[in-house]
């Protein structure tokens, strides 16, 4: 799988420009913005529709454009796609999405093109809330399993209906309606969460070997605080439904569901206290681009994806020896993209990389 | 700048914008259609008229009638022990057009949507307790849809029937007769999966 090319027109800083990429690594150089993030991150949103980089999707509009056009072409089984992502500013981003000429929908769209994005906001993952766990979790579960898309937003629709039934002050019957399937949705979540944090585990180790990882290996644990798991998905659904009705005397006066798998957590636990608690900001940098890397690695094992990788600031918060690591583990993947303002930090570790030069949001080769 | 587009047209445009799915681009391909054919134009107000004075609710099943109670619970010769419990009429006209069901319906007009202020009390929830009561009912069968909604209104209603005596059943899920695998959601081959059924 690989991106053969991308034309770019409104979005971010980007100059309206059409690029031929190479299949190994590209290192991406410019000065502070020139245009490096924004072109990993139109790669970003042409494959996975999310950015790497906190904020609303409005923000991907180029200031005084009415919206942006991401096309790509992408080999994929040696095949060739032609993907189209239109973004139109409103009070919120309508997007359209394109292959060929046909329209997808994001369910259909997301597994066409993969991309594996790594940037300094994946320090979010060790000291983040654990809704950045949760979105890293279901992520890799939806490309395990492709059924955790609808799971996830029918689990949603259910949430909001619950909520909106307390809001209403609505009768026990009538709350227990959505509970039921908020409990069948929210273990079946549970089952595809659990399944993938087992695959990232045992990848892990490996990943923080590559990366020559100072410390023991941190232990993944799922902290779900209603104690819903482990178990048969319907154990785990009979568990749910129960902590839903005895947490309803509670969440009438707020208003709002406090259990089940929205407020789950994925805890990376190092010698017995949370990692964030007890390492650096490098280490904290090793340890989520380790953590992204076991992910990477599941899905080339499970799923054969071969994603194309963006990492954006590759050289920020590691000293000099992380770097080289990282970049070595890097260097075998297929095709690369790098971002780097310090292209001295990063020359020795890339010398057979294609180096593209941005000014003004224009590559240069 | 002038309008040109006379008042009666511009009536007809609000009008036509109202209707589900239309919006100003449609509302004018519509309208120039009806203009250039004034006697389509008539028979279409016509029946709008018709089918606005002439239909309402069946007053036992809440399926559309143009007298108190619909065709299909005046009919004789229909089982009237079985009962499909469905969100809209156009779901009971799915139904019947199967030829397959020949008992009776009941529309609850709705699914529960807190988000949009529905409960219980907005749907015939209630009705469907007193049919179940008074008619001869043996099995109700729960064909809402299979969306977050439908589900939790088909729970509902099976709570409500509960202690009724009546047999309660959902209908089935799983692939489209003359579909193809390859071409199905994730969820609905899931459910396929899990509802098989044993090759005799």
């Amino acid at each position: 799988m690989g991106l053969r090319a991308l034309a770019v027109r409104g979005f971010r800083n980007l100059k309206e420009q059409e690029l031929t990429l190479p299949e190994t690594t590209v290192a991406i150089l410019g000065a502070n913005g020139a245009g490096k993030t924004s072109l990993l991150e139109a790669v970003a949103v042409v494959g996975n529709l999310a950015s790497f980089r906190p904020g609303s999707p409005l923000s991907w509009v180029q200031h005084g454009a009415a919206g942006f056009h991401l096309a790509a072409i992408v080999t994929r089984r040696e095949l060739d796609l032609r993907l189209l992502v239109v973004g139109r500013a409103g009070r919120r981003l309508h997007r359209q999405l394109f292959r060929g000429g046909r329209r997808l929908t994001a369910a259909e769209y997301l597994s066409l093109f993969p991309v594996a994005a790594f940037s300094p906001a994946d320090r979010m993952l060790i000291w983040g809330g654990p809704e950045e766990r949760r979105r890293f979790l279901d992520r890799l579960s939806f490309y395990l399993r492709p059924e955790t898309y609808l799971v996830l937003q029918s689990y949603r629709q259910a949430l909001r209906q619950r909520n909106a039934a307390l809001r209403r002050g609505a009768p026990d019957p009538e709350l227990e309606a959505f509970e039921q399937q908020l409990a069948v949705l929210g273990s079946r979540l549970l089952e595809l969460r659990l399944a993938a944090i087992a695959l990232l585990e045992h990848a892990l180790g490996d990943e923080l070997a590559a990366l020559a990882w100072p410390l023991s290996q941190p232990i993944l644990r799922y902290n779900d605080t209603d104690a819903v798991s482990p178990g048969s998905p319907a154990e785990m659904a009979g568990r749910l439904r129960l902590a839903l009705a005895r947490s309803r005397r509670k969440e009438r006066a707020r208003a709002h569901t406090l259990v089940g798998p929205h407020r789950h957590d994925l805890e990376l636990v190092l010698a017995g206290a949370p990692a964030r608690e007890v390492i650096s900001a490098g280490q904290g940098k090793l340890l989520a681009t380790a953590l992204k890397l076991a992910a990477m690695a599941v899905l080339g094992r499970i799923r054969h994806y071969m994603p194309l990788v963006v990492f954006d600031d590759v050289d920020a918060e590691l000293d000099g020896r992380a770097l080289a690591c990282v970049l070595h583990r890097l260097a075998g993947h297929g095709q690369v993209l790098v971002s780097s303002a310090h292209e001295a930090m990063i020359a020795p570790s890339l010398r057979d990389a294609v180096v593209w030069r941005i000014r003004d949001g224009l590559v240069s080769g | 700048m002038i309008d040109l587009r006379p008042a009666a047209v511009q009536v007809l445009l609000e009008e036509l914008e109202q209707l589900p799915g239309v919006g100003p681009r449609t509302a004018v391909r519509l309208a120039q259609h009806l203009l250039r054919q004034p006697a389509g134009a008539r028979r279409l107000a016509a029946a709008l008229v018709r089918a606005a004075d002439g239909v309402r609710p069946c007053a036992v099943c809440f399926l559309p009638a143009e007298e108190e109670t619909c065709s299909v619970c005046r009919a004789s010769g229909r089982n009237r022990g079985l009962l499909c419990v469905v969100e809209d009429p156009i779901n009971a006209w799915s139904i019947e057009a199967t030829g397959e069901f020949d008992g009776l319906y009941h529309v609850l007009l709705g699914t529960l949507d807190p988000l949009h202020g529905v409960g219980p009390e907005q749907l015939t929830v209630a009705a469907l307790v007193d049919r179940v009561r008074a008619e001869p009912v043996q099995e109700v069968i729960l064909a809402t849809n299979p969306t977050v909604e439908g589900e939790a209104t088909a729970h509902f209603v099976a709570g409500v029937l509960k202690g009724s005596g009546v047999r309660v059943s959902r209908i089935a899920f799983g692939l489209p007769a003359g579909g193809e695998i390859s071409f199905a959601d994730q969820v609905t081959l899931s459910r396929s999966l899990m509802g098989r059924q044993r090759m005799e």
